[in-house]
């Protein structure tokens, strides 16, 4: 602690509703490890990660930001600057999709013009109760020029995917920036499915 | 009173008399000082616990129910011969579970659910090491002192983090030895709840967060705390690495220290917070200045990324040495 990392570093804040499981996913990516009794975050925490893509080291600086409305006065100051953000929801809950739109919207007028964006569709590990379509999601995801990945904290699937696509982007962005050359042109959505962690089970005789 | 705060300071024994719960509902002034007074003061708010339960706790269907009840015996008593007809249950259009009327007891009960949803999944994530709070019977009161704290708190309802400032309040009262006061605890807890927070409810608010008195100004009034007293490390934290206190105070603050420290040590601190004669939120603040203050060798060292994890996870400590420093910041706090 305290020396100066090498390489490049970037700056992620995960955005998203109460409880879809910010915390966990980061929790799962930088320490690997899960709890089902998380407690709800009232104050963003700071943690880093070091990874190595295309054989260079990279340093993220990850805000996990607090998901409750009351918190989100405060949310510029961990945005303002950011490189890229993780929005984050629960497939089981229409509603927390709803608010990454909303985040979507605050961002492209808030933040910096060409922040990276990726969108976790997260628990997947709870696919029996899954209110959103991906198919759905995906579109919106291209829509902003994001990438959405399907998540699990649980189950840890999906999680260094979404990461390391973020981390992959950013250095493209900085060598192109780098370079002198245009910025390049916003990537079409991608979804990367991890193996399914569950299969969808056979609709049940319910009549 | 002078005495017993001066006490309280010190830190309440935990062995021995069982005291602490009767020294904290006295220090929050739940307890009047005159003893005399005790069982008519306590009767009087236990029971006004019992009503807001009754009005605020009744699904509507069975609020309802209660309303046909006493409309129908009152009915019996006039009709006392037309016995044989089946009494039907009138529900008015307004309140039928589909209406969409404003009025509408439904319509108020859906809007709050997803307070409820939201309290209720946080109490059950309190503390899920330690038994007491896994117990049924105590998450029950925890939700219940929430949910009406919401009903009657409507500018701040329920911001989530509340129930871990309740825990503390309730563990101690609930293990009162005196098994009357035992039995009286989610009441009792509700009280204190509110005389506590009284002191600090503008940090919840959210329309206050950019005001005098909300949570930014709390958190400025720290940084100028620190710059006072010990400018060196205030400079470092600040101007070089600009690790501002809403990075890490922000939950110090709201919380009461509730997740820095373990819960035992928590509660001593508790005690020194609830006992000082400056009042909860100034003693609060001081606390927190010294906290910094205990690890300014490692912060004068450290770099942004290593401060913000540091004071992130404060290290364990002597809670002694942490508040005789905190004790001698006295009289600092500006207003």
């Amino acid at each position: 602690m305290g020396s100066r990392s090498p390489g490049v570093s970037f700056k992620l804040v995960l955005l998203g509703d109460g409880r879809v499981g910010k915390t966990s996913l980061v929790l799962r990516y930088v320490n690997n490890i899960f709890s089902d009794k998380q407690e709800a975050t009232v104050q963003a925490s700071y943690l880093t990660k070091r990874l190595v893509v295309e054989g260079v080291p990279i340093t993220l600086s990850i805000w996990d930001t607090a998901g409750q409305e009351k918190f989100h006065a405060l949310g510029p100051i961990y945005y303002r600057d950011a490189d890229a953000a993780l929005l984050v929801y629960d497939i089981t809950d229409s509603d927390t999709f709803v608010r990454v739109t909303k985040w979507v919207k605050e961002l492209k007028q808030m933040a910096s013009k060409d922040i990276v964006m990726a969108i976790a569709a997260n628990k997947s590990d709870l696919v029996r109760l899954k209110n959103i379509e991906t198919q759905e999601a995906v579109s919106y995801a291209e829509s902003i020029g994001a990438s959405l990945f399907v998540t699990s904290a649980k189950a840890g699937t999906g999680i260094d995917d979404v990461f390391s696509d973020i981390a992959k982007r950013l250095l493209e962005k900085r060598k192109n920036s780098a370079d002198g050359l245009s910025p390049p042109q916003p990537k079409k959505g991608i979804l990367i499915v991890d193996d399914e962690p569950e299969k969808e089970p056979p609709p049940k005789c319910c009549s | 009173m002078g005495e017993l705060q001066r006490l309280a300071c010190l830190g309440v024994p935990d062995g021995g008399a069982g005291v602490r719960p009767v020294v904290w509902k006295l220090l929050l002034g739940y307890l009047p000082t005159d003893r005399g007074l005790w069982p008519y003061e306590l009767e009087k708010k236990r029971s006004q616990y019992s009503a807001y339960k009754e009005e605020f706790l009744l699904n509507p269907s069975e609020k309802l129910r209660r309303i046909e009840e006493s409309k129908l015996s009152r009915k019996k008593e006039l009709n006392i011969e037309r016995i044989g007809l089946l009494p039907r249950l009138e529900v008015t259009n307004e309140e039928h579970p589909l209406s969409s009327g404003k009025s509408s007891l439904w319509n108020q009960y859906f809007q709050e659910s997803e307070i409820l949803e939201q309290i209720d999944r946080d109490v059950k994530r309190t503390h899920p090491d330690i038994s007491f709070f896994s117990a049924k019977s105590n998450q029950e009161s925890l939700r219940r002192i929430l949910i009406i704290f919401s009903k009657l708190n409507p500018s701040i309802r329920y911001v989530q983090g509340m129930n871990e400032v309740l825990a503390p309040l309730f563990y101690v009262f609930k293990n009162d030895p005196d098994p009357s006061s035992s039995a009286s605890a989610e009441a009792d807890t509700y009280f204190c709840f509110v005389e506590l927070l009284s002191g600090f409810k503008d940090n919840y608010c959210k329309h206050l967060d950019n005001s005098s008195v909300g949570i930014r100004s709390t958190l400025s009034k720290l940084s100028q705390l620190l710059k006072r007293h010990d400018e060196e490390l205030w400079r470092h934290m600040e101007v070089t690495t600009k690790v501002y206190p809403q990075y890490y105070a922000f939950r110090w603050i709201t919380l009461l220290l509730t997740m820095e420290f373990s819960f035992n040590v928590c509660i001593h601190i508790w005690d020194a917070i609830l006992g000082d004669p400056e009042g909860p939120p100034d003693t609060l603040m001081r606390i927190c200045c010294a906290m910094l203050i205990l690890v300014r060798k490692r912060l004068l060292a450290g770099d942004f990324t290593a401060n913000i994890q540091l004071l992130q996870h404060y290290p364990a400590t002597n809670i002694d040495h942490l508040l005789h420093i905190a004790n001698r910041l006295r009289g600092t706090v500006a207003s």
